[in-house]
């Protein structure tokens, strides 16, 4: 049908029906729509999301103090930390803050503790009334051991214990 | 009225020793009837727009709303209750007079159009023997509307809108007027019932096939579908309220009731659209087969009369058939409708106007007169003109028949042939340019 292909409105017509086809396929696909707060995204072990300190498994802090993280954090004064050695020359970790309203989520913190502990949760429900209540404290980053040994079951590390 | 409506009445009210007249009957079920149509038209509206708005979303794999109500079916209702709570918005510069009556204009017509719609050879809000003539009159008062919202809002791109939609609604309403033309030419009558019942009387020469668009006019149906939805600025042909390039184009500068004035008439006018083409071309409110109702041909509403034994249920039954069946085609019509939005991006002004002049109008006007060959060659009385001998005959209708071919291929293909080598000629010299 050669003839009604060079017809310039014959195929035009063709060409508006085949791309109604199209769409018509469309309509018998399930929808794409996530229904966010009853549904969550599927996101992936390395999301860059809230930051958080890990345990070791038994839940005492891994944290060394170092604060290597504080220094290679691009936002100023973003992670301060404050520690003090006990009497076995032991770290004991006094304060440690992050204002999570002014983090971008750079990762390089993570990559440089030299003992695995801040690390970033698949989580992005950081909203907040007032940024005061952004600033999070030493409690509420410290996972738990058992939360901690899963987040190190998903990344392919071993349990911590002494 | 019926008269046994008339009867029922009578009876009803000769304890109160009145009686009806049969003008006064006839008024009154006039207003009843109107009132009865514009209130069912809205119901039809405040599902469209749910309709609409979800239809899309399949066609585009999303789920559409569903926060309110089961499957977001009171979406409309929560939207019409904010729009009534909104406030009444009036900036300076704005003629106040013209703007409120602006959305009255846009919005009353097209309830009169619903009106003279018959849903069933009874349901027929106004029931007048030229209601085809007076729904395209109407129509076009609508577009009034439209421009003087444009117009008052005092807003350069309220006022484009305005213009473009009144560029459009002439040049469209040429096609569209002259489409149905061929239906009236070869029914011979304006009265929407008698075209609907001209369909389905063909029933008997036309083995199930009691449909215009069918054996008379195929072309004139895709013409009357394009300027419908031009006349009701839906995309492909929405430039009267392009988002992206005038806002939301006449409407821009209209708050609360006002504009669910506007969005209400425009569903509506879609509504009506829609029924005139399942009027004048898919056999209004009779089915494609067993000869326009089903239950009757299959003895289903006597048999329910006799077995439940309620005297002109019988004739319930039948009504209720045929709203289905035009609701069923109206529907179908809203869809595509639907899903042509779906699919199309809008066109450019120019070729807006060009699409109408240059093709369809030309088109419509073959088609008019392919329609005339036909009416004549069925009205063609079989006289001999010329006799070939050995039982050869050739009479009249076989001349109209040659006739009829021909202005088929040389006119509809021919035309569709030269306006296919103008775009060719067109796309060459812009490729020599570049």
């Amino acid at each position: 049908m050669s003839f009604l292909e060079d017809n310039k409105v014959v195929s035009g017509m063709i060409e508006i029906g085949r791309g109604m086809g199209t769409v018509m396929k469309h309509y018998f696909r399930p929808p794409v729509t996530l229904e966010y707060p009853e549904v969550m995204p599927d996101l992936s072990n390395r999301f860059h999301g809230r930051l958080s300190l890990l345990t070791k498994s038994d839940g005492t802090d891994l944290c060394v103090g170092c604060k290597a993280c504080a220094r290679v954090c691009p936002c100023d004064d973003l992670i301060q930390i404050e520690m003090h050695r006990d009497e076995n020359k032991k770290p004991v970790i006094d304060r440690f803050t992050i204002d999570m309203g002014r983090c971008i989520f750079c990762g390089n913190c993570t990559e440089v503790c030299p003992v695995d502990c801040i690390k970033m949760l698949p989580d992005f429900e950081l909203a907040g009334y007032s940024r005061e209540e952004l600033v999070l404290d030493k409690h509420d980053l410290t996972l738990s051991g058992d939360e901690s040994d899963e987040w190190r079951l998903a990344h392919d590390m071993k349990p911590l214990v002494e | 009225m019926p008269a046994w409506l008339l009867q029922l009445f009578n009876e009803l009210l000769s304890p109160l020793g009145l009686t009806l007249t049969s003008n006064l009957a006839l008024l009154i079920w006039g207003v009843v009837l109107f009132t009865g149509i514009a209130i069912l038209g809205q119901a039809a509206v405040i599902f469209m727009v749910l309709m609409e708005r979800k239809v899309l979303a399949w066609l585009t794999q999303r789920k559409g709303p569903n926060r309110v109500g089961p499957w977001g079916i009171l979406q409309t209702l929560a939207d019409g209750v904010k729009l009534l709570f909104k406030e009444d918005i009036m900036t300076s510069g704005q003629d106040k007079l013209l703007f409120t009556l602006a959305p009255a204009i846009f919005f009353l017509p097209v309830f009169v159009i619903i009106a003279l719609i018959p849903f069933t050879d009874y349901l027929q809000g106004i029931a007048i023997p030229s209601a085809a003539l007076l729904i395209f009159a109407l129509s076009s008062i609508s577009v009034i509307g439209v421009v003087l919202a444009g117009w008052a809002s005092n807003n350069k791109y309220s006022l484009i809108g305005g213009m473009r939609s009144a560029a459009q609604a002439i040049s469209y309403e040429i096609p569209l007027v002259l489409a149905v033309l061929g239906v009236v030419v070869y029914t011979g009558t304006l009265d929407l019932q008698a075209i609907v019942s001209a369909q389905n009387e063909n029933f008997a020469v036309f083995n199930g096939l009691n449909w215009f668009v069918i054996w008379l006019t195929p072309v004139g149906f895709l013409i009357f579908l394009i300027s419908a939805i031009a006349e009701l600025n839906r995309i492909p042909f929405d430039l009267p309220e392009a988002e992206s390039e005038l806002v939301s184009g006449y409407n821009t500068e209209y708050t609360g009731m006002k504009f669910a004035l506007f969005f209400l008439a425009e569903y509506a006018a879609l509504f009506a659209m829609c029924a005139l083409m399942a009027i004048f071309f898919f056999g209004g409110y009779y089915a494609p087969l067993f000869g326009g109702l089903v239950t009757q041909f299959f003895g289903i509403d006597q048999f329910l009369q006799s077995t439940l034994n309620v005297p002109g249920l019988a004739l319930l039954v039948q009504q209720v058939e045929m709203i289905s069946w035009m609701l069923i085609k109206i529907y179908c019509f809203i869809f595509i409708a639907m899903w042509l939005r779906g699919t199309l991006p809008r066109l450019k002004p120019d070729q807006l106007m060009g699409f109408s002049w240059k093709f369809l109008i030309p088109l419509s006007l073959i088609n008019v007169f392919m329609i005339a060959i036909q009416k004549m060659w069925v009205l063609s009385g079989n006289i001999p003109i010329l006799d070939l001998g050995s039982g050869l005959v050739i009479t009249d209708s076989h001349i109209y028949g040659v006739l009829w071919l021909a202005a088929l291929v040389f006119g509809v293909g021919g035309f569709t042939h030269f306006m296919s080598s103008l775009f060719n000629k067109q796309l060459e010299a812009r490729i020599a340019k570049a």
